[in-house]
């Protein structure tokens, strides 16, 4: 693939990795296949809710959504959207993913240059295959660069990167505004949710005690994000608040959610889909981190602090806790409202806005 | 030749139903259709625009 000039391609077709989160690690990687295809038409192809994180993107000429648990479900689905995809006459297809599925819609639908991880016993599926050693894997951003760059698709973003329109940032204001929450106000986000499983939650009652004690300290507004199956989590810091806090949970697309993390003045999440966002739009954090691996997703800027605690059973990567759950049971609030002011005060910005 | 474990996971587009290998030349065969797929540069075209009617022992004997 050493070869490859910057017009091998004309249209080139990127198959997106599935979780919110893990689709802004690769964004640094998506500027290195813009960077050295400038002329290419780049189009992605990506589940509803990620698709959203690329419409628009200025790395990314068209978003492609796929279903598959609507209209592209099963094989019968998987054929009908290898259909469509044809139509489009690819050159080459980069798949991002390491699942079977995600090469075998590519390969149905004829695109000629494949390239991928050689994984998930998919390699006749690919034309080229990337192979590392899976021991030296390290942050999924350097991962996701190291997959282009295997192919010779080398570029200067090294840092996730995402977009919002100047009519989304003003009607994330004005639905700030709708709340008393001016253009001048200190906003503190707090993510208490996580898509994946409970196990990476940390407690509702802990982030309202850290919630509290941080707006105390920098005169700030509290806004709660998660998405609809987080509602609940959401309403019980609500409470614990005793209502000082605008909730948004379950009231939000991405691209709302985009935008009103954006204007955040500081975020405290778990490791999740908004704390990538919020590291991408360079707000400082602090991400609690239990049963994953910091190694590996730890939020992608110097901006942000990780709280967690060496236990032995961490990380396991489960979706549940099997035991007790003391990786998280033993992040306390002052831990975490520590972490929040250290980052403050090595953020001189921070004080100004307050 | 595609590989049978790759046959196994694809179906005809029309009917959703099993696909064979074609014994002649490059393609895969819908039995219940009298469907025959091409293979192009060892990618089945798995559309039935591009599908060609053939007559099928099975499909005489199941249409009797």
């Amino acid at each position: 693939m050493n070869d490859l000039t910057s017009d091998s391609f004309k249209r080139i077709l990127i198959r997106s990795v599935n979780w919110i989160g893990d689709a802004v690690m690769t964004t640094p990687a998506i500027g290195a296949v813009r960077e050295r295809f400038p002329q290419a038409e780049i189009t992605l192809l990506a589940n509803p809710l990620v698709s959203q994180l690329f419409f628009p993107h200025e790395w990314v000429d068209r978003v492609i959504t796929f279903d598959r648990n609507g209209s592209h479900k099963g094989i019968g689905g998987r054929l009908k959207l290898a259909a469509e995809l044809r139509k489009h006459r690819f050159d080459a297809a980069i798949i991002l993913p390491n699942s079977f599925d995600s090469a075998l819609v590519p390969w149905l639908a004829g695109i000629p240059v494949r390239l991928g991880k050689r994984s998930d016993g998919r390699g006749l599926l690919l034309t080229g295959r990337y192979c590392p050693d899976e021991s030296a894997i390290g942050h999924e951003v350097g991962y996701y660069l190291d997959l282009v760059r295997h192919f010779g698709i080398i570029g200067k973003a090294t840092t996730p990167h995402l977009v919002t329109t100047p009519a989304e940032d003003r009607i994330a204001a004005a639905l700030l505004a709708n709340h008393g929450i001016g253009e001048q106000t200190f906003v503190l986000g707090i993510n208490p949710g996580a898509t994946f499983g409970s196990a990476k939650r940390w407690y509702p009652e802990r982030f309202a005690e850290v919630a509290r004690r941080l707006a105390a300290e920098w005169q700030a507004r509290i806004v709660i994000f998660g998405g609809p199956d987080e509602a609940a989590i959401a309403a019980s810091i609500e409470q614990h608040m005793s209502g000082e806090c605008l909730n948004l949970a379950g009231k939000t697309t991405v691209r709302d959610l985009m935008a009103l993390i954006k204007r955040c003045n500081f975020f405290i999440t778990n490791d999740s889909g908004p704390m990538h966002i919020a590291a991408a739009f360079g707000v400082p954090l602090v991400a609690i981190f239990g049963s994953t691996d910091h190694t590996g997703t730890a939020p992608y800027t110097d901006r942000a602090v990780v709280v967690r605690k060496d236990v032995e059973c961490a990380p396991c990567k489960l979706r549940e806790c099997p035991t007790d759950h003391r990786c998280m049971t033993t992040v306390t609030a002052d831990d975490v409202v520590a972490a929040a002011m250290r980052l403050s005060h090595q953020l001189p910005f921070i004080k100004a806005t307050a | 030749m595609l590989s049978h474990d790759l046959i196994d996971i694809l179906a005809c587009p029309a009917c959703k139903g099993p696909l064979t290998q074609a014994e002649n030349e490059p393609g895969l065969l819908c039995h219940p259709c009298g469907l025959r797929f091409p293979v192009r540069d060892g990618i089945p075209v798995l559309l039935t625009d591009e599908a060609k009617s053939v007559t099928d022992p099975q499909t005489t004997e199941n249409s009797l």
